[in-house]
C-alpha cells in the first residue's frame, strides 16, 4: 500500500527545507502557485503524470527537463526530477497543498475551514474570522462551504483544531454518551 | 445481578448521561488518516499528541498513538480496524490508556482496555489506572521473604517463589507450562492473593476451557482473565500484559498480594513485532525491534515486594516463554531469562518419559525463593538437588555398564522413588504440609523398597494418613504452629510415614 499523503508530505517538507536554507522560498512558493494552476488547467499534464513512465528512471528525469525546462527554481526543479524517477509525480497537487500548509505555518497564518449547516450570512462570516483572529492571530487563509449534514450550526477547521458547534455534532456526541456502559447498580441504590 | 429498575430512574439515568455527553460546542485537536492498513493508521495532524495517548474516532473506534514522526504520527488501531476509512478524524482524548481496576474485576473475564467479554455487564469500579506503570524503587522495595506457594512439590521444593518474585516458565509447545500457572492459581484459594492470568494470542477453545475450569473450581473468585486471543488485533496482544500488571498493582499498592501470569510473552514478542514492522520501525534480530528488551523489563520489573512503609503488599509475575526444540538461547527467551529471578525449564523428553511435571531440574533454578522457602521444607529439600544430580550422573553412567555395584544400585534407586516423588498429577495442588511429608519419606529412602507401580498408592496412604489418622492431624497441627523440622517433628513424620508406606514395601 502506498501512503500518498505521507509520501507527499514528505516531498513538501523538503521542498520547504531546501528553498528556506537556499534563500528562495519567495520564488518556490510562485513556482508551487504555477505548478498547481498548470496541474489543474491541463488535462494532459495529468495524464502524463498520472500514467506510470516506461523507460529508465533517468529517462524520465530527462523528460521532465523536456516539459518544464527552465521555468523553475532549482528546487522546484530536482523536486520533479526525484518525482519523475520514482514514479510518483501524481502526487503533485498534494505536495502542493502540504507545501502551502508549510508555508502557512511559518508565516504564522492559519488555515480556516468553515463549514455551515447553510449558506451563512456576511456577518456570521465576519464573526468566525474575528473569532480565529482573536485565538490565533490576523493572518488567515478562510474558506467557506456550505455541508447540510451539519443540520445547523457550524463546523470549523483551525489547522489541527476542530471547533464543533453544529448540531450533527451534537447528536454525535450524545449518541457516543449513550452508549457508554451505565452503571446500572449505581442507579438502583 | 439482579436489579431492579423503575421507570423514572431510567429515564433520569438517561438524562443524566445525556447531559454528561451534551456540550454544545466540542473543542478538539485532530488529525486526518492518511492511510490505513494491517491495524496501523497514519495520521496527517495531532501536532500536540502525546506519545502513548489514547485517540478516538467520532464513532469511539479508539487507537494508541505510537509513532511521533515529522510528518505523520502512526497510531495503532485498538478496535475493529474495517471501521477506519482514509480521510476519518482521530480526536485526542488527553488521556492515556486506563483499565478498571479493584474488587469488582474478581470473577471477570475482560479484554486489554478492560472491557467486560464474559457477558455479565459493565465492569463497575471507580478505580482506574494507566496500563503503564512505574516500576517501584528501590526504596520502595524490600526482599522476597514470603513464600508463594504452588501446591507443586517440584517447584516449592526445587524452586521456590517468593511473593514480589518474578520466575519464567519456559518449555517447549505441549510441555505443561499453562498447567503450572493454573496450578498456581487453583493453590490461591483462602492464601488472599489475588491473580490475573493473562492469555496472550492464545485460543478462545483453550482459554474457554480454563475459565470453566477455574470456575468449577472455585478460584474465579479470586482471579481475572485478561484475553487478547489469537484473533484480536496485535496492538490489543501488546497492550494486554501491561493491563493485568496495572490490575495487580492495584492490590500490591494497598499492601495486598497478587500473582499475574503473562501466558506467554513470545506471542506478545511476535505481536510487539508485527506492529512495529508496520510502523517501519527498524527491525533488528530475527526482525525484533531495538526495544525488545525493554518491552519485557519495563513489564517485568513491576513485579516487587514492597516495603513496610509502603504496605508490604508483592505482585508475583510468573512470565511463560515458548521455546523451539528446548532452545533456551534463543533471542526472547535468553532475554526474559537475563530478566527474570529464575526459571524453570519444561523439558519435552521429561514429559514424554511420564515425569509430569516435566521440571529439569538441573537448569531450573530460583534466584531468590531460597529466602522465603518454608523452613521445614527448605531443611528437607536440602539435599534433594544434589540427590538428583548424582541419579542423573549414575544413569547416564548405568548405560554403559551392566556390572553395578550395591551403593550404585542403591543411589540409583533412591534417584528414582525422588523423581516418582516429584510427579503429581495436573490441577491438584498438595499442601505444604503433606509436601514436606512426602519429600521427607523420599528423602529418608522411605520409598526406596516400594515397587514402583504402588509408589503412587504409597505416596496417596500417606497423604490419607496426614489427614484422617490422628497421628497425622498431630502433625499438621504441629506443622501449622511451628514449620521447622526439628526432632520433635521429624519424630512424627518417621511414625506416620512407618504406619502408612509400610504395608507398600515388598519383602
Amino acid at each position: 500500500m502506498i501512503e500518498e499523503g505521507v509520501y507527499a508530505r514528505a516531498y513538501a517538507r523538503a521542498l520547504f527545507g531546501s528553498a528556506v536554507q537556499r534563500g528562495e522560498l519567495d520564488g518556490v512558493t510562485q513556482d508551487v502557485l504555477a505548478l498547481e494552476k498548470q496541474w489543474q488547467g491541463s488535462p494532459e499534464l495529468r495524464r502524463f503524470c498520472q500514467s506510470h513512465l516506461p523507460g529508465s528512471p533517468l529517462s524520465h528525469a530527462r523528460n521532465v527537463d523536456q516539459i518544464w525546462g527552465v521555468t523553475f527554481t532549482l528546487s522546484v526543479k530536482f523536486l520533479l526530477r526525484m518525482l519523475a524517477q520514482w514514479d510518483h509525480l501524481r502526487l503533485i497537487p498534494l505536495i502542493t497543498q502540504h507545501f502551502q500548509a508549510f508555508v502557512d505555518h511559518a508565516q504564522g497564518c492559519s488555515n480556516v475551514h468553515a463549514y455551515f449547516a447553510c449558506a451563512p450570512q456576511q456577518d456570521e462570516i465576519d464573526q468566525v474570522r474575528r473569532l480565529v483572529s482573536d485565538a490565533y492571530g490576523p493572518t488567515m487563509k478562510l474558506t467557506v462551504q456550505v455541508d447540510p449534514t451539519l443540520i445547523a450550526g457550524v463546523r470549523i477547521f483551525i489547522n489541527d483544531k476542530r471547533v464543533d458547534a453544529s448540531l450533527a455534532g451534537r447528536i454525535t456526541r450524545m449518541r457516543y454518551g449513550l452508549s457508554k456502559p451505565m452503571h446500572l447498580e449505581e442507579a438502583a441504590s | 445481578m439482579n436489579i431492579q429498575l423503575k421507570p423514572d430512574e431510567i429515564s433520569a439515568l438517561l438524562r443524566r448521561q445525556m447531559q454528561m455527553s451534551d456540550r454544545p460546542v466540542d473543542i478538539a485537536e485532530f488529525g486526518t488518516v492518511l492511510s490505513v492498513g494491517d491495524g496501523i493508521a497514519r495520521v496527517d495532524g495531532l501536532t500536540k499528541v502525546m506519545y502513548n495517548e489514547l485517540v478516538e474516532t467520532e464513532d469511539g473506534v479508539a487507537g494508541l498513538a505510537l509513532n511521533l514522526e515529522e510528518d505523520s504520527v502512526g497510531i495503532a488501531i485498538l478496535d475493529d480496524v474495517t471501521r477506519i476509512r482514509e480521510g476519518d478524524q482521530f480526536r485526542r482524548t488527553g488521556r492515556v490508556v486506563s483499565v478498571p481496576v479493584g474488587p469488582a474485576l474478581a470473577g471477570r473475564v475482560v479484554d486489554a482496555l478492560g472491557r467486560p467479554l464474559d457477558g455479565k455487564g459493565p465492569v463497575l469500579s471507580d478505580d482506574w489506572m494507566p496500563v503503564e506503570g512505574f516500576a517501584p524503587s528501590i526504596i520502595e522495595r524490600m526482599n522476597v521473604c514470603e513464600p508463594l506457594q504452588t501446591g507443586i512439590l517440584a517447584i516449592d521444593a526445587l524452586t521456590p517463589i517468593g511473593r514480589g518474585q518474578r520466575e519464567l516458565i519456559i518449555g517447549d509447545r505441549k510441555t505443561g507450562k499453562t498447567t503450572l500457572a493454573i496450578d498456581s492459581i487453583l493453590n490461591q484459594a483462602d492464601t488472599g492473593v489475588h491473580c490475573f492470568y493473562v492469555a496472550i494470542g492464545q485460543k478462545l477453545s483453550t482459554v474457554a476451557a480454563l475459565h470453566m475450569l477455574l470456575t468449577e473450581r472455585g478460584a474465579m473468585a479470586y482471579t481475572t482473565i485478561v484475553l487478547a486471543n489469537a484473533a484480536e488485533p496485535a496492538p490489543l496482544q501488546y497492550l494486554a500484559p501491561y493491563t493485568g500488571c496495572a490490575m495487580a498493582e492495584y492490590w500490591r499498592d494497598r499492601g495486598g498480594h497478587s500473582l499475574v501470569i503473562y501466558d506467554d510473552l513470545t506471542k506478545h514478542a511476535q505481536a510487539y513485532r508485527q506492529m512495529s514492522l508496520l510502523l517501519r520501525r527498524p527491525p533488528g534480530r530475527e526482525a525484533f525491534p531495538g526495544d525488545i528488551f525493554y518491552l519485557h523489563s519495563r513489564l517485568l520489573e513491576r513485579a516487587a515486594k514492597m516495603s513496610a512503609e509502603k504496605g508490604g503488599g508483592s505482585l508475583t509475575a510468573l512470565p511463560i516463554v515458548e521455546t523451539q526444540a528446548n532452545d533456551i538461547s534463543a533471542y526472547i527467551p535468553t532475554n526474559v531469562i537475563s530478566i527474570t529471578d529464575g526459571q524453570i525449564f519444561l523439558e519435552a523428553g521429561l514429559f514424554h518419559e511420564g515425569q509430569r511435571p516435566a521440571i529439569n531440574p538441573g537448569v531450573s533454578v530460583s534466584r531468590v525463593g531460597g529466602d522465603a522457602q518454608v523452613k521445614a521444607m527448605k531443611q528437607t529439600a536440602g539435599p534433594l538437588r544434589v540427590l538428583l544430580a548424582q541419579f542423573r550422573e549414575l544413569e547416564a553412567f548405568m548405560r554403559f555398564s551392566s556390572d553395578l555395584d550395591a551403593n550404585t544400585l542403591d543411589q540409583l534407586a533412591v534417584g528414582r522413588s525422588l523423581m516418582h516423588v516429584l510427579r503429581q498429577l495436573p490441577n491438584k495442588p498438595v499442601a505444604v504440609h503433606k509436601q514436606v511429608a512426602v519429600l521427607f519419606a523420599g528423602t529418608q529412602k522411605a520409598f526406596v523398597k516400594v515397587p514402583e507401580h504402588n509408589l503412587s498408592e504409597a505416596m496417596r496412604a500417606l497423604y490419607d494418613a496426614i489427614d484422617n489418622r490422628e497421628s497425622g492431624q498431630a502433625y499438621a497441627a504441629r506443622f501449622a504452629a511451628k514449620p521447622a523440622m526439628d526432632d520433635e517433628l521429624k519424630g512424627l513424620l518417621s511414625t506416620l510415614i512407618e504406619e502408612s508406606v509400610k504395608p507398600y514395601r515388598k519383602g
